[in-house]
């Protein structure tokens, strides 16, 4: 190779520089050259723009001091001592001075200059900003979300419909032979087998409809409710089917006066109805009282409270009450609080279930005070 | 009321067989058919009191029936026996296809769920029956 003369060398590195001085100046980057102290000794137009500033704001100024983030100087500082450039991706990030810009998000790369003699004498800290392309991932991934969920409980609904139909031909059938068996037989003994055959199929029938009531919950229809006279009137509708027992039903729901609430009426109606048949089965046994409380929360939320001094749930139990078919009803289907649950959460609401073994429960039902679908 | 006529249109043949035979005890007269194309034939034919239709057939469904009889104005009781969910059993927001059924069902004098007490069904028929 053919040496080049010293003329040449300085031309072409003047070249080189004016080439990386353009691309410093112009690039989308955000570039700051800071010294071992992370004092600014420069930053690109980039960088001084992202924060709203002239470039020359920066030199001499003191990196940490006009953005304190401990974490981020001890990263700078491991990069001083150990000569090892820094790379990450979306690191999360807030303007100390601006907090309403809400969190940023950074590729970043922080690369060591040294010295003759290894050691670090300055840092190159380039940044991009990746904010945007974070918020469209994390909206593809909650669509993606809301979609799959969607898509669950239609499947849901189509199985259980099928599987409810399928069902009630051969109940049909066997009610019709039940029948003809009872009114052509002369054997006394068979009559109590007979009436097991027809126990069965009213309680197979029932299992049906929990199944047909489970496939109905899709995204809830919501409309403006006037709460008080809504929970007044599934009340009433629930407490018609236990007028012979000897329950006290205390209502507190004056904070809920003249209160409009956004919700499917269908769909909290279902889990009132649930949770009230609940309250008043916890009781059968015995003259009792059920209370039904409402109230308002700091976060914004209406609070339904329903309490009972019934027989209470067991402790082992608790964790397991809403899962699909669990029960420790002889009738039940196991349904009824998983459709509560899953229907509150449709409503971004919250049920919380406390007892205590023969002293009673309470239930919490937790629903957003909202007007629209925005949040 | 005894001697009505009635036409049972039904996939399910042990379900025929056991209506059949508590039907004519009652002192109906009673015909199977299992076959929802046949069933309209029939119907074409001859002349029934009472019809007593399930929806899933092969052949013609039941809302096909319906809907032959409906526009041919036919002079014929209807109770509707189904084991499919009833939509309102499904959503609460019907679409417009499911309008159509719904509305065909209201063209039926009866319609009774499965399974059906007996009692009631008995009852129904009588009723329904005493009308024409």
């Amino acid at each position: 190779m053919k040496k080049r003369n010293p003329a040449e060398n300085k031309y072409r590195f003047k070249e080189q520089n004016k080439i990386l001085e353009k691309i410093f100046t112009n690039t989308n980057f955000l570039i700051a050259y800071l010294d071992k102290d992370f004092n600014f000794i420069r930053v690109n137009k980039a960088y001084a723009l992202a924060d709203g500033r002239d470039v020359n704001f920066f030199t001499g100024k003191n990196h940490f001091e006009l953005y304190p983030h401990q974490e981020n100087q001890a990263i700078f500082k491991r990069v001083v001592e150990t000569g090892e450039p820094y790379l990450t991706h979306a690191k999360p990030f807030v303007y100390p001075e601006n907090p309403e810009r809400g969190v940023t998000y950074w590729d970043w790369s922080l690369q060591p200059i040294k010295n003759k003699r290894g050691t670090v004498e300055s840092l190159i800290l380039i940044l991009l900003d990746v904010t945007e392309r974070e918020k469209m991932e994390e909206n593809l991934i909650k669509t993606t979300l809301a979609l799959s969920e969607t898509k669950r409980l239609s499947d849901i609904g189509t199985l259980a419909a099928t599987v409810a139909h399928e069902l009630r031909n051969p109940l049909a059938v066997i009610q019709t032979a039940a029948y003809n068996i009872r009114r052509k037989n002369k054997d006394a003994q068979l009559v109590k087998h007979i009436d097991h055959i027809e126990k069965k199929i009213a309680e197979s029938e029932r299992i049906i409809n929990n199944l047909l009531n489970y496939s109905r919950i899709k995204k809830p229809q919501k409309k403006r409710i006037h709460l008080l006279n809504f929970i007044n009137e599934c009340i009433a509708t629930v407490k018609t089917q236990y007028h012979s027992l000897n329950i006290v039903l205390k209502k507190d729901l004056k904070l809920f006066k003249d209160l409009i609430i956004y919700i499917d009426p269908f769909q909290i109606r279902e889990v009132l109805a649930n949770i009230l048949n609940n309250a008043f089965q916890a009781l059968q046994d015995k003259s009792g009282w059920i209370e039904i409380k409402g109230s308002l929360t700091p976060a914004r939320e209406i609070l339904i409270e329903v309490n009972d001094n019934g027989e209470g749930i067991d402790k082992q139990d608790l964790d397991a009450i809403f899962d699909p078919f669990f029960t420790r009803k002889s009738k039940g289907t196991g349904l009824g609080l998983t459709i509560c649950r899953e229907l509150v959460n449709l409503h971004e609401g919250r049920i919380n279930i406390n007892s205590h073994k023969n002293k009673g429960t309470q239930v919490l039902i937790y629903l957003p005070l909202r007007m629209t679908d925005e949040k | 009321m005894k001697n009505k006529k009635i036409l049972l249109v039904d996939d399910d043949k042990e379900l025929c067989a056991g209506l059949k035979e508590i039907f004519s005890d009652e002192g109906y007269i009673i015909h199977t058919v299992f076959d929802g194309q046949e069933a309209m034939h029939i119907l074409n034919q001859e002349d029934y009191d009472l019809l007593l239709l399930d929806i899933k057939l092969p052949g013609l469904t039941g809302f096909d029936i319906l809907r032959k009889l409906k526009a041919a104005l036919k002079k014929i009781k209807i109770i509707v026996l189904t084991a499919r969910p009833l939509q309102k059993e499904i959503s609460e927001n019907l679409t417009e296809s499911n309008n159509e059924e719904e509305d065909l069902l209201t063209y039926a004098d009866a319609v009774i769920n499965k399974p059906f007490d007996i009692g009631m069904l008995l009852k129904t028929v009588r009723n329904v029956s005493s009308q024409a």
